[in-house]
């Protein structure tokens, strides 16, 4: 183990040398279990777990007993930019740290081969707040985005080697962006506007999970897409009084973001008996993701806005596996591969989009047969990104995105507890 | 692991480093800026510290001190309300309750009176050397503080030129904006003065002549060549056409907009006093051009035709209450028939070819500001925000319709670094527009 840690620590620091940072295809979060992010997000193919009533609700049919996972990561990610030569300007965000988080519970029912469960977890998010007065201000100044879903679900065993699984999924949704408007006061307070809403959404999740051989297993799920759709959203102008003829105070607004389907497969790998390996892949289908309007209530003609977004379907690769040192505790490792969805021109304040590679630790340990802890660390690198004039202006962007060079870092601990009975 | 974790991120700093800007073959340690009231950072009709300190020498001196630029020092004014030569107050945009009651947005003085700049003298030397309404050939003359209060209460000697004052700051680099007023005597008073000529005499140019050509060349010449000639680096700047200028493009020509009764009574109106029919104006139900004087038509008026221009002094008053444009003809000293436009547009070609002429004489960069503000016309976005040519919402020209708004001065400093960075293979950074602001509202 300790060979391999020194090699991946070998790698870290090359990758250091040329590359930082990020967080997050988009808005995805993949951050559904404690366990499974330290060994690269990897568990679509073998449920180690009940993490595994969001990763694939079929894998929930094999796990023999009743438990409950508590889990949360908090994200430390900071997004530097670069303007376009020869600016001398850069900006930084000053991010709030977030609380991902996820919550489960499973039942073996009094029906044979028949689970119960529930998962509550946070697939999408985005929380980004650029410096005060930054460049692109009448773009983007904070975006908050928060998606909860609650997830009943069903699992059944056929025969001894099947498993399959659905799950109904409520979504909580809630959007908050703020910009400053491009109007200036004599009373020297900056124009701005605030977009706050809520709401709910119903989708699917689901599975099914399959034993080859005793060292071999496989599962492939498929989580829908869900359409967040404010309706009368709060818009609040912060504005000079002589403006308020084209920002209405108390306007409402609607928009729609997808929360787009991800289909998943996996494959688990029993080496030995205290080695177990995973390869999963994701593919997201962000090409849902086509523009952001705004449509308002009052003044329509003046405020309502469509901004191309045109994001593409992506795959992401995973690998991870995990080693008992001891009889108590488990040691994990992974790598994922996460391309951007974003094309260069659609690149905008609120996803400053990369191509991402993930590194992953972390170790459980069991304090009593029952119960135990897991703890993660993940660090998303990548190289910095430019979008450049004629990138904006070939896409039909221009003016409405930023032009100049982008890069995240983030670092992200996380730390569950589960208990079995 | 963990410890091994926070190693890592202590050395995966963001790459993006600050670009350090670099001056390249130009020396910016003493950075002057010699021109009229676009360089002294006047605007909303009066000469103000907002204004001074968003002029854009004085934004661009701050990028040149990224590169090895020295102090800039601006002949400020205290804090206030500041003031025109006729020591009125600066314009800002007041709430209006018009004749029918809805409330509008106008531009109106901010104070009764203006504040007194004039009567404390500021001592020089000073690198911002923009005196408010001088032209090319003011720069040269001496004793000009005696006739210009803006040179007056700067001046180092009764008898100075504003150029010699200008060279005691020893430039090792400048940039020389100067021949607006050259033309815009002639078009911001409608016209009423001499229009372009190849020769005429300095002495003999009145406040709403154009500037002869052999006077505007000569002033060019000794000016260029005087800053030029001490070795220092510089640009020139052009001047803008009258159709990018708000001041002329506000007021639409055609803005009479008729009933068929009305057009019907205007027709009677003309027919009454004795017009004959074939000169009675074509009023028509809809958007006509106002009725504008004109000395050479035999009823010494007439309907204003596309392409003319009705100036932004035009009292609003007048034309909503008084008929003025239907019932009586807008006087001369508010519109720019189409021959005098020609004059002027002549002059502005003549002069952008002789100020482009100098650039290249004395090897120094040019920047093409005209055709910068004839494509905000249609309109520039920076930094996401929309900026055009637009009498208050463009953001570009403040609330005197021919000065710029620090977000107007940012636009143009950033020309300006484009055009010294390409001349002198330097790295100036621009500024970010959006940090700048336009015309404020109440």
């Amino acid at each position: 183990m300790k060979k391999i840690i020194t090699v991946i620590t070998a790698s870290l620091l090359v990758l250091c040398l040329t590359a930082t940072a990020v967080l997050a295809g988009g808005y995805q979060l993949n951050l559904l279990g404690q366990r499974q992010i330290a060994m690269g997000h990897t568990g679509v193919g073998m449920p180690l777990d009940i993490a595994t009533i969001s990763m694939n609700p079929g894998g929930l049919a094999i796990i023999d007993h009743n438990a409950i996972l508590l889990g949360s990561s908090a994200t430390f990610i900071n997004t530097h930019y670069r303007a376009q030569a020869p600016s001398s300007y850069v900006a930084k965000t000053d991010s709030p740290m977030r609380t991902p988080f996820s919550i489960y519970a499973s039942y073996v029912t009094p029906v044979e081969n028949l689970r119960a469960g529930i998962g509550i977890y946070t697939p999408y998010g985005n929380a980004l707040r650029w410096e005060e007065g930054w460049k692109y201000r009448f773009l983007m100044q904070e975006i908050s985005l928060t998606a909860i879903f609650v997830q009943p679900t069903l699992s059944y065993r056929i025969g001894d080697r099947i498993g399959i699984g659905a799950g109904f999924i409520f979504a909580y949704g809630a959007v908050n962006v703020q910009r400053d408007l491009p109007v200036d006061a004599q009373d020297g307070v900056t124009p701005m506007v605030e977009l706050d809403g809520t709401t709910t959404a119903i989708g699917f999740n689901v599975g099914v999970h399959g034993k080859i051989t005793d060292q071999f297993s496989f599962g492939a799920s498929y989580r829908s897409q869900i359409d967040m759709e404010v309706s009368g959203g709060d818009a609040d102008f912060t504005v000079p009084v002589s403006l308020s003829g084209t920002f209405p105070a108390g306007n409402r607004f609607d928009a729609a973001l997808p929360l787009p389907a991800v289909l998943s497969f996996g494959l688990g790998f029993r080496a030995t008996e205290n080695l177990r390996l995973n390869a999963d892949a994701n593919l997201t289908f962000w090409s849902a993701y086509e523009d952001l309007s705004f449509e308002f209530e009052q003044n329509p003609e003046t405020l309502n806005s469509v901004g191309l977004r045109n994001f593409n379907d992506r795959w992401i690769f995973r690998i991870g596996g995990e080693f008992d040192a001891t009889e108590r505790l488990q040691l994990r490792l992974g790598s994922y591969y996460d391309p951007s969805p974003v094309d260069e021109g659609y690149i905008t304040p609120e996803t400053p989009d990369v191509d991402r590679f993930g590194i992953t630790g972390g170790f459980g340990y069991a304090f009593t047969p029952r119960t135990d802890i897991n703890a993660t660390i993940l660090l998303i690198l990548s190289s910095p990104r430019e979008q450049t004039e004629q990138d904006a202006i070939d896409a039909g962007t221009f003016g409405t995105v930023p032009v100049g060079e982008f890069v995240t870092r983030a670092w992200i601990p996380g730390i569950s507890i589960s208990h079995r009975f | 692991m963990i410890a091994l974790a926070v190693l890592f991120l202590v050395q995966c700093e963001p790459t993006l480093n600050e670009r350090t800007p670099d001056s390249g073959q130009a020396d910016f340690s003493s950075y002057l800026a010699v021109g009229n009231s676009l360089t002294a950072g006047y605007a909303d009709n009066a000469l103000h510290r907002d204004g001074q300190q968003n002029s854009f020498p004085n934004i661009l001196a701050g990028q040149m001190m990224q590169a090895g630029g020295g102090e800039f020092f601006q002949p400020l004014v205290n804090p206030g309300v500041g003031s025109n030569a006729a020591g009125q107050a600066r314009l800002v945009l007041n709430v209006t309750i018009g004749p029918d009651g809805t409330p509008a947005l106008a531009p109106g003085p901010a104070a009764e009176s203006g504040q007194d700049i004039f009567s404390r003298q500021v001592e020089g030397p000073f690198n911002n050397m923009g005196i408010p309404g001088a032209r090319s050939f003011h720069l040269v003359v001496p004793g000009y503080g005696n006739l210009n209060p803006f040179f007056g209460r700067m001046m180092s000697d009764p008898q100075a030129t504003v150029l010699g004052d200008a060279m005691m700051v020893q430039p090792s680099f400048f940039t020389l904006w100067i021949g607006n007023n050259d033309v815009l005597g002639y078009a911001t008073s409608g016209g009423t003065g001499q229009g372009f000529a190849e020769m005429g005499d300095p002495e003999a140019v009145a406040g709403n002549d154009i500037t002869p050509m052999n006077v505007f060349s000569g002033s060019i010449d000794a000016i260029a060549g005087t800053l030029a000639g001490s070795g220092a680096q510089g640009a020139v700047i052009n001047i803008p056409d009258v159709t990018s200028i708000p001041f002329f493009t506000t007021v639409p020509w055609n803005g009479l907009v008729l009933t068929p009764e009305q057009a019907q009574q205007l027709r009677a109106g003309y027919a009454a006093q004795g017009v004959p029919e074939p000169l009675i104006p074509d009023f028509q139900p809809g958007q006509n051009g106002f009725i504008i004087a004109d000395p050479d038509s035999p009823i010494g008026l007439r309907m204003a035709q596309q392409g003319e221009l009705i100036l932004l002094s035009v009292p609003q008053d007048s034309l909503r209450q008084a008929g003025w444009g239907s019932i009586t003809p807008i006087p001369n000293q508010f519109t720019l028939r189409a021959s005098q436009i020609n004059e002027v547009q002549q002059a502005t070609d003549a002069f952008n070819a002789k100020l482009q002429e100098a650039a290249n004489a004395f090897d120094l960069a040019f920047v093409d500001v005209n055709s910068v503000l004839e494509r905000a016309r249609t309109g520039l976005v920076f930094d996401g925000v929309q900026l055009s040519t637009v009498f208050v919402q463009g953001g570009v020209f403040s609330l005197d319709g021919v000065h710029l708004t620090p977000r107007g001065s940012a636009v143009v400093a950033n020309e300006m670094v484009e055009a010294i960075n390409a001349k002198y293979g330097s790295t100036l950074s621009p500024v970010n527009v959006s940090a700048y602001q336009g015309v404020q509202f109440p």
